[in-house]
């Protein structure tokens, strides 16, 4: 009889051991992210309102931007940006995959907002380079914000500007990240 | 060549360069009005095109729907307001579980946040098309995205 308890006993704290190890995630695929090109010239933005991103609780954090879902001001801007420079095409999306470095920085469960640091892969334009991006986690109650203000080179990541256009578009480009996230 | 001729020949040549820079300045100034104004090229219902993009590769479903305009025509599944753009996504019922239709509406109207779940809906959108999960993916829904999207009266 104690042998059949002992088992039952196992089992049940496997069980629940296994529900409690299981991550939780939020999620959106409405996510928001804008970037902004700024030269002495002309300062230019674009906006994209159907980012997916999720972050677990085990602080694993991803975004996923198509890229013809940024939508600029002018339309010939918009075309250049999907067909000349972004290759839409060929490379779809833009893609963040990452790691909070110190788990301890945030708490999914408890209302507060954590600034973080998240090491990872950022893919644009079919070249991948690891990065890490500073970021806020905004928690409050079952709504998560992820914010985050960061720049990247358009020729680290292969887009090629044209010499005559190097007056209008920046080779730094500032990006916004702003998606609020549900379970 | 005659004096008559010459005259002639300078006002075309005058009137193409202007005609040229007009188009041109209009190409280069013109607004993204952010909503489709263009026939839909595929008219579909929703669980029709969702079943060709999880039956087709990414790739190729993706090849033949980005950029072009669709009709899709289903019912509601939510309504969510994009507060920051004065967007709203209208997520559309699939008819599969772990896939999301999100149709993106630039221009919020009173018409589309009165949207109820199970009403039915044609929108007529540009389509951006579909993204599979990758096995590391904390996402795990294939996703179907639409944007500048009008309602189909």
């Amino acid at each position: 009889m104690k042998k059949y308890i002992a088992v039952f006993l196992m089992a049940t704290l496997f069980t629940v051991g296994t529900l409690f190890s299981q991550a939780t995630v939020y999620k959106t695929s409405t996510g928001n992210i804008t970037f902004v090109s700024e030269t002495e010239f002309e300062k230019f933005s674009a906006v994209n309102n159907q980012v997916t991103a999720a972050i677990s609780s085990q602080g694993k954090v991803q975004f996923k931007a198509p890229v013809n879902s940024f939508d600029f001001e002018k339309k010939l801007m918009q075309t250049h940006f999907q067909e000349n420079y972004m290759e839409s095409a060929t490379f779809p999306n833009g893609v963040f995959k990452g790691q909070i470095e110190d788990l301890k920085s945030f708490n999914l469960a408890k209302s507060g907002t954590y600034s973080v640091s998240v090491k990872g892969t950022l893919e644009i334009h079919g070249v991948t380079k690891e990065v890490v991006i500073p970021g806020k986690i905004v928690v409050d109650g079952d709504q998560v914000t992820l914010k985050s203000n960061f720049s990247i080179s358009c020729a680290e990541y292969g887009v090629k500007i044209p010499k005559n256009n190097v007056n209008q578009i920046s080779d730094s480009i500032k990006i916004s990240i702003n998606c609020s996230l549900s379970k | 060549m005659k004096l008559a001729n010459r005259k002639i020949l300078v006002w075309t040549v005058l009137s193409v360069i202007l005609v040229s820079v007009a188009v041109i300045f209009f190409m280069a100034t013109e607004s993204n009005s952010g909503v489709v104004e263009e026939e839909a090229k595929y008219k579909l219902t929703v669980s029709d095109w969702v079943k060709e993009g999880l039956e087709t590769s990414d790739s190729s479903f993706n090849q033949k729907y980005i950029g072009q305009i669709v009709e899709i025509s289903g019912k509601v599944a939510s309504v969510k307001a994009v507060e920051a753009q004065n967007s709203t996504n209208v997520k559309l019922e699939s008819g599969q579980e772990e896939v999301i239709v999100g149709a993106l509406f630039n221009k919020t109207s009173k018409e589309i946040q009165e949207l109820a779940p199970g009403q039915d809906v044609t929108v007529v959108c540009e389509c951006n098309g579909v993204s599979k999960p990758e096995e590391d993916d904390l996402i795990s829904e294939v996703l179907f995205t639409l944007k500048h999207c009008q309602l189909k009266k």
